[in-house]
């Protein structure tokens, strides 16, 4: 039995299965007959954490074998790729082209592209590039039945039917498994580099970005962070209590000219100290920040906010303000032009002068009183007991969600309990 | 639609009268002839329109409808060119005439949130002033509304480098077949749960009826370079389209149109295309000065490598704008080629363009029937348009079965049936050419968990059971009227 393939410290009691191609992967799902038994489809088990406590499952669905980049048209801007493919095998071949995937989840050597997408893992490349769902053109999809179905295809330009890819980029494999992907990509820049800033305070870190956003410069990533992530991240930035990473590429001139820019807004500002960092350099920033993932990864607890620029202002006004006053230690990284907020805090050890409940309740209620949603992604087993860790969302939406996850797997022989339609 | 079922729909008049008020509902038959079609061939007999001017007011008319099981047919400005708006099987159509207020603009968040009525281009003429625009502009962008985008997730030609209304649309309120009204995401660029939102966008109006829609804003490009390229023959541009591409620059537009174009185009509004030449790129870069310029310099030089005729560049805007005065006025133009064309949309990839241009010029010449291509040629998406002359017996049958001769050859080499004009009625029965039975089938679904009775636009985007051409085009031929062709 493999460790990736405990979820929440529950084994699979009748093993995994390791198909190879859509057709293994096909038998495998049709042939649990049996309504009692839980199927869990894993890839790199990069965001298995993920969920309502899993009570039971029986079988794990490895897809870690259908690794197979199954077309690359490169002077089409398109590639077809397994499921079980990781991201950086994904990467390290559309590179030699000069493309990408402008998708940037965490641990890509392990995450594959199929996991990435059904449990829609954030990265911070989302200012310029949007979504990562905007970059799925086409997918393959097996049912719980084992039905092989399609959608969509190698064409950057598609309203042939219905979307049904959409369903399942966030869909944590409750309605189907993706088996196939394919994807439009985007051209490396020629030049790649991040400025970085040091503010004493949010609010110049909120006016800054507002400033870039209002700016001409086409930032491919921004992000804000705190200084226990910079901490965290052995970041030299001693005099900054938040630090804002703005990433810009393109081709030469242009290049130089955003860097031009974002200097003449940073003049603006009294910032603590300011730095660039190039190429190889900025890559590896980003690699840190993007691979981030708390304290202790047992222990730790992950929270993801999602709002609107503005709304993250007073959000995070309000949440640094409750975490002073119980004296919490807690990591915080933000992306101000897309809404975004992570923060992660020790759920065992921390210093706060509460219990980890009431904190946990509290942060929630702020972000509610924002207008904004909360979704708890990383917890300690212990306390996902009773928890929903989802946040609400609308009945209606939720009804509908219900009837969706019914029509495709009536036994909820994939994933059952743990996703946000199984709750009561 | 039987008589007694036609007049259970009469008695309801003053239901719906009671709803929407006296003035917004029509059966009158002379009103009701303005429903029967779209921008497509297809033709539908709607029984009663409602205009009404909330979701309230809609979820009223749905629950009415749904106890009496009948059809209902939500509908933008009619610009549709696959018959999705089309009352197929007639009932009430509920017009969006009325919902066309903007909302909100919020600048600093950059979306907008809009009434499924507003016509595509006002809200970029709206947010305008605050150096924003919402990017999908379809070629009917000035007629057409932004519920009808959703409804086809249509695109335009500067999709190539911002994409569809799937890419811009950031949530949306909508009311179900049973009268629910809920929101499928917000104003956030993210969230959990289904992609609600995302899988109702290009349903074609049979899921669900948008209501409310928050859309994301664009940043006004700081420069923007329109250049024209002439080429000797289609298949130089169709190459020089491919090395654009392959080289890896995606500019905001990238249009392609084939002498027949240029010939009608000119004669139409004279925007100066090269006479002689046997296509023309339109290509359009946007973004930073610096960038803009780099880009347009590397585009040249690939374009030089296929012996252009003329490499023309945009000195301003009111230059800029006569070029693209003849892209956007061309389908208008072609009626001076012919009486009628057929417009066929199908996208291919784009490293397949000078072989699938090739196949249609062959079929051209085989048929007799001259064809005109126009293409969103950097995303691969053509438009051939098929010229013919609708008094002649034969032309209609003939130019159908090539249409769908041009969906088999797109699919064939790797493309889809659909761009972004949707399946609709057009080409529900050519979707067996694409998708297996079981891929239909789990598409079927999808309406299932939205809706049991089918009353959400019924009898579009599948098939109808023949999966047959003959039946598809013999179908065709008896809904369309004179002139009916776009």
């Amino acid at each position: 039995m493999k460790t990736k393939h405990i979820v929440d410290g529950v084994q699979p009691s009748e093993g995994a299965i390791h198909p190879k191609n859509r057709d293994e992967l096909s038998i495998a799902l049709s042939d649990v007959l049996d309504s009692d038994k839980v199927v869990v489809p894993i890839g790199g088990a990069t965001r298995l954490q993920i969920g309502a406590k899993i009570p039971k499952y029986d079988y794990a669905l490895d897809l870690s074998g259908m690794n197979q980049l199954v077309a690359h048209n490169s002077a089409d801007l398109t590639c077809v790729a397994q499921a079980g493919a990781t991201l950086k095998s994904l990467q390290d071949v559309l590179k030699e082209q000069g493309q990408f995937l402008a998708i940037d989840a965490a641990f890509p050597e392990q995450a594959t592209i199929g996991g990435i997408l059904a449990s829609n893992a954030p990265g911070y490349m989302r200012w310029q590039l949007a979504h990562m769902r905007d970059m799925v053109i086409g997918m393959e999809v097996v049912l719980p039945s084992g039905t092989i179905t399609k959608s969509g295809g190698p064409v950057v330009k598609n309203v042939s039917g219905y979307d049904m890819a959409r369903l399942h980029i966030g869909g944590y494999g409750t309605l189907g498994v993706i088996s196939e992907i394919s994807f439009k990509l985007t051209p490396l820049p020629r030049r790649q580099g991040t400025f970085i800033l040091g503010f004493q305070t949010e609010n110049d870190l909120h006016n800054f970005s507002e400033e870039v956003f209002r700016s001409h410069v086409m930032p491919l990533a921004l992000a804000g962070i705190n200084s226990e992530v910079t901490k965290e991240l052995n970041l030299k930035f001693p005099a900054s209590l938040y630090l804002v990473l703005v990433r810009i590429g393109g081709r030469q001139m242009a290049f130089l000219r955003q860097k031009e820019i974002l200097s003449q807004i940073a003049n603006n500002y009294q910032y603590a100290h300011t730095e660039f960092f190039e190429e190889d350099s900025s890559d590896v920033l980003w690699e840190k920040l993007r691979d981030f993932r708390g304290y202790n990864i047992n222990t730790s607890i992950l929270g993801r906010v999602f709002s609107t620029p503005t709304r993250l202002r007073g959000l995070l006004a309000h949440i640094s303000e409750y975490l002073q006053k119980i004296e919490l230690k807690v990591a915080l990284s933000v992306q101000p032009g897309f809404g975004t907020m992570e923060f992660y805090f020790d759920g065992v050890s921390n210093s706060a002068k509460v219990d980890v409940e009431v904190i946990m309740s509290e942060i929630h209620r702020i972000v509610l009183e924002n207008n904004s949603h909360l979704n708890y992604e990383q917890l300690p087993t212990e306390l996902k007991n009773g928890f929903n860790m989802w946040g609400p969302i609308n009945r209606g939406s939720l009804d509908l969600m219900k009837s969706l996850r019914r029509t495709y797997d009536p036994t909820r022989k994939l994933n059952r309990g743990r996703y946000i339609t199984d709750s009561e | 639609m039987s008589q007694s079922e036609l007049l259970e729909i009469k008695n309801l008049v003053p239901e719906l009268k009671n709803i929407v008020g006296s003035d917004y509902v029509l059966d009158d038959k002379a009103d009701l002839l303005v429903y029967e079609y779209d921008g497509s061939i297809d033709r539908g007999n709607p029984v009663v329109i409602v205009l009404p001017q909330s979701a309230t007011e809609i979820s009223s008319v749905l629950k009415l409808a749904r106890s009496h099981s009948i059809p209902v047919v939500a509908r933008g400005a009619g610009t549709g060119l696959s018959g999705g708006a089309i009352a197929e099987h007639g009932g009430i159509v509920i017009s969006m005439a009325r919902m066309n207020k903007i909302l909100e603009v919020n600048a600093d968040d950059r979306y907008a949130i809009v009434e499924p009525g507003v016509v595509n281009l006002d809200l970029s003429t709206h947010v305008g002033p605050q150096g924003l625009y919402y990017a999908p502009d379809p070629s009917s962008q000035r007629a057409c509304t932004i519920g009808g985008n959703i409804a086809e997730n249509s695109g335009g030609p500067h999709c190539l480098a911002y994409g569809v209304t799937t890419n811009h649309v950031l949530g949306m309120e909508v009311v179900l077949a049973d009268g629910s009204v809920t929101w499928f995401g917000e104003n956030e660029r993210d969230g959990i749960g289904y992609d609600l939102r995302g899988i109702t966008i290009g349903s074609e109006g049979t899921l669900a009826i948008v209501t409310k829609i928050s859309v994301r804003l664009l940043r006004s490009p700081e420069h923007v370079k329109t250049m024209l390229m002439a080429f000797e023959t289609i298949e130089d541009a169709s190459a020089a389209v491919t090395g654009i591409i392959g080289a890896g620059m995606v500019p905001a537009a990238l249009e392609m149109m084939d002498h027949f174009c240029i010939k009608a185009a000119e004669e139409a509004v004279g925007a100066g295309y090269p006479e002689g030449a046997g296509a023309v790129l339109l290509v359009e870069l946007d973004g930073l000065f610096e960038s803009v310029e780099e880009e347009s310099d590397e585009i040249e030089a690939i374009c030089r490598e296929f012996g252009p005729l003329e490499i023309r560049v945009a000195d301003d805007a009111m230059e800029r704008e006569k070029l693209w005065s003849g892209r956007k006025g061309v389908l208008g133009a072609l009626g001076r080629l012919a009486p009628n064309y057929y417009l066929v949309d199908g996208t291919i990839p784009r490293t397949k363009l000078v072989d699938v241009l090739k196949q249609i010029n062959e079929l051209s010449e085989r048929s007799g029937y001259p064809i005109a291509n126009l293409l969103h040629a950097g995303d691969g998406n053509l438009h051939p348009s098929i010229l013919f002359d609708e008094r002649k017996p034969g032309d209609v049958e003939n130019i159908l079965a090539i249409g769908a001769e041009i969906l088999r050859i797109c699919v064939e080499s790797g493309g889809v049936l659909s761009g972004e004009h949707g399946i609709g009625l057009e080409k529900q029965d050519q979707m067996p050419l694409m998708f297996s039975d079981e891929d239909m089938a789990t598409m079927s679904l999808l309406k299932i968990a939205f809706e049991t009775e089918d009353l959400l636009n019924p009898g579009k985007v599948f098939p109808t059971g023949a999966g047959c051409g003959d039946i598809s085009q013999a179908r065709a031929i008896a809904r369309v009227g004179p002139g009916a062709y776009i």
